[in-house]
């Protein structure tokens, strides 16, 4: 990542700053414990380019934007640091990103981000780096064994509470009835988000009706319109990831009905809907893979240098809307082409 | 076999779905509303159109685990040409990617002997890596108006484009099966490979021939596909296999070959897609919904056999 990928991803924090998206530490704390606190000096980045390192990241998918961006960020800022990364995935199969962790291991690599497929499964693995002494740092959720230096997630209920708000302001009236169309997995980020949808929404005085979920985006637009045919009074919908996103707006224009909807997870969909002036979106929640791909990189080294990492790092969310959308693709994807520059 | 159990045998199906609906519209006003009944036949059209092409490939005798990728790689290839600008070209391109693909496993069937549970998986993989590699993972978005009108989002006689092609291939395959040589074929074929052989049917041939045909069949699932949500994932369809098959096993095909009917099956589409529809508005969690349906098909395919009796169909 070159500079003026690093100055976009500073612009974001100071974005994330002006719009209240950070929890600034209530104490000063020991341990580093957020992105801008990871950032390697430049001396620090020149011991680390010189120690000959390779990393592994062994990442759950790369069929989506987060994933894709994640990983590129985290080359680029590889190639910049001049260590060699080594990136493997999985494809959301835990059986092959167990034969990969062991390979990494078996290889003998200077540490391990993980993005897991099955938090539970792969902890065993995670012991054998262990006791390989290979540090191990994860990309969102957790390991159910083994010891990490640092789990880094996004604000998954914060990103979650404030477009679900965002949504209640436009909607306006008490007692709206709201629907959630998620993802049926069994990870601790998305009980956040639809825990911070279920606290927006109580806050607003209004109340779920519906809590639906699939993997497929065809099936999530079936479910959507289900649930609108099913709901005359419906005010509002809140989908928890990005395919459910693309399903929900759909499913409401379709529908002919004005149903605004906001939602985890902004990719290119989502933001050529804000590009095209018409959409029933009125917000959505970004998670910002291009400073976790960096992020993560600095924090592997700042551990190997011998800085002590909190547990959980949490990097902060991007709240998209129609009226600072193109600002906001310029942090969320400082290396990409807009959508509608295509 | 009993007159009762033959009774069951033949209506059993359709008594469940309609055991099915009139619980829904009993437990759902909103099941019950005839917006809601209709959209039922433009939700099932994608699964619906895969499984009427399973069942020509179990009738057979074989197994297509690649339809949802080559659906998906199809689609990736479409979208990409509308996003291009080849406006109708788009079409013929996409139902020939799926009938490569259908192509590619009947000749890995046919002249290299590979079982078509191996020779489609090698499919799947190749047409996810190909849409894969096309899109880098991205979401492809296109805006042609008229092509998703054609495919999904127009009206025809009250219901949805997508509908009226599930109408139109169910149709088409139902005759090919029951009134042309190639259906006649197609169940020789999976009751007895090696008797087919040897009375000369062209089993070579015939075998490429359904290949080729769901594959091309395929390709127009991903039409219709892209044309509902307005856009092109690599993974877009991948699972659609699965419930395929388990639809044409709910309707009676069996796994083994030679026996199966496309209106059987198009029941066992209807009960998924009324139950899918029906759990869902009474928000029946994703969960118990796969349990409820895992259930139904052993539940299903125990009550058929019970009814066909030990050995009637072995």
């Amino acid at each position: 990542m070159g500079f003026a990928q690093k100055s976009a991803l500073m612009r974001g924090a100071a974005v994330g700053a002006a719009i209240g998206l950070f929890a600034a530490p209530a104490v000063a704390q020991s341990c580093l414990g957020t992105a801008e606190a990871l950032n390697l000096t430049p001396e620090q980045a020149t011991d680390i380019g010189g120690r000959g390192l390779t990393f592994g990241f062994l990442t759950n998918n790369q069929s989506d934007d987060f994933s894709r961006t994640l990983v590129a960020s985290a080359e680029a800022f590889a190639g910049e640091l001049g260590v060699e990364l080594v990136v493997n995935n999985s494809d959301f199969d835990a059986n092959t990103q167990l034969s990969q962790f062991d390979a990494l291991v078996q290889r003998g690599v200077d540490g391990i981000f993980l993005t897991a497929v099955d938090a539970g499964s792969i902890g065993q693995a995670v012991r054998r780096a262990n006791q390989a002494d290979i540090p191990v740092f994860i990309v969102g959720g957790a390991p159910a064994r083994g010891e990490v230096i640092s789990v880094m997630n996004a604000a998954s209920y914060q990103g979650s509470f404030d477009a679900t708000a965002a949504l209640m302001e436009r909607i306006g009236a008490p007692n709206a009835q709201i629907a959630i169309l998620g993802i049926p997995f069994a990870l601790q980020t998305i009980r956040d988000r639809e825990k911070g949808v279920l606290d927006a929404v109580g806050a607003a005085g209004g109340q779920i009706i519906s809590l639906q979920s699939d993997f497929s985006q065809d099936r999530l637009l079936e479910l959507a319109t289900n649930v609108i045919q099913a709901n005359p009074d419906l005010g509002g919908i809140v989908a928890t990831w990005s395919l459910a996103v693309n399903a929900a707006t759909e499913a409401v224009a379709q529908s002919g009905r004005d149903i605004p909807i906001a939602g985890y997870d902004s990719e290119a969909p989502g933001y050529m809907q804000f590009h095209s002036g018409e959409t029933n979106i009125v917000a959505l929640s970004g998670q910002q893979a291009a400073l976790q791909g960096r992020a993560a990189l600095e924090g592997l080294s700042q551990a190997i240098l011998g800085a002590e990492l909190c547990e959980e790092i949490i990097t902060p969310n991007l709240l998209v809307t129609a009226e600072n959308f193109e600002e906001m693709w310029a942090v969320q994807y400082p290396a990409a082409t807009p959508p509608w520059d295509n | 076999m009993s007159l009762s159990r033959a009774n069951l045998a033949d209506y059993g199906l359709i008594l469940a779905v309609i055991l099915v609906v009139a619980a829904l519209m009993a437990l759902s006003p909103a099941f019950r509303d005839p917006a809601n009944l209709i959209g039922i036949g433009r939700q099932v059209a994608i699964l619906g159109i895969a499984a009427a092409a399973m069942t020509f490939v179990i009738l057979a005798g074989e197994i297509d685990l690649s339809v949802g990728a080559v659906a998906s790689a199809a689609a990736v290839f479409t979208a990409l040409a509308l996003a291009s600008g080849y406006g109708a070209w788009a079409i013929p391109l996409g139902i020939l990617v799926g009938a490569a693909f259908g192509l590619l496993n009947g000749l890995l069937v046919v002249y290299i002997a590979v079982p078509s549970f191996i020779a489609t998986l090698v499919s799947f993989f190749i047409a996810q890596g190909v849409a894969l590699t096309l899109t880098g993972g991205q979401t492809i978005i296109y805006t042609v108006d008229w092509f998703r009108a054609l495919f999904a989002t127009g009206t025809f006689l009250g219901n949805g484009a997508a509908f009226w092609w599930l109408v139109a291939v169910a149709l088409v395959l139902w005759w090919l099966l029951g009134r042309t040589r190639f259906g006649a074929n197609t169940y020789a074929l999976g009751g007895d490979a090696e008797s087919a052989a040897m009375l000369g049917l062209p089993v070579g041939r015939l075998r490429i021939a359904i290949f080729t045909m769901t594959g091309a069949l395929m390709g127009l699932v991903g039409m219709i596909l892209i044309a509902r949500i307005g856009n092109a994932r690599a993974d877009g369809a991948i699972g659609l296999e699965f419930d395929a098959i388990a639809a044409a096993v709910i309707g009676g095909t069996r796994l083994g070959g030679g026996y199966g009917s496309m209106p059987r099956t198009m029941l066992g589409v209807l009960l998924i897609g009324v139950l899918n529809n029906g759990l869902a508005i009474l928000n029946v969690d994703f969960n118990t919904q796969q349990v409820i349906k895992g259930a139904l098909v052993v539940g299903v395919v125990l009550i058929d056999r019970w009814a066909r009796g030990k050995g009637a169909h072995p």
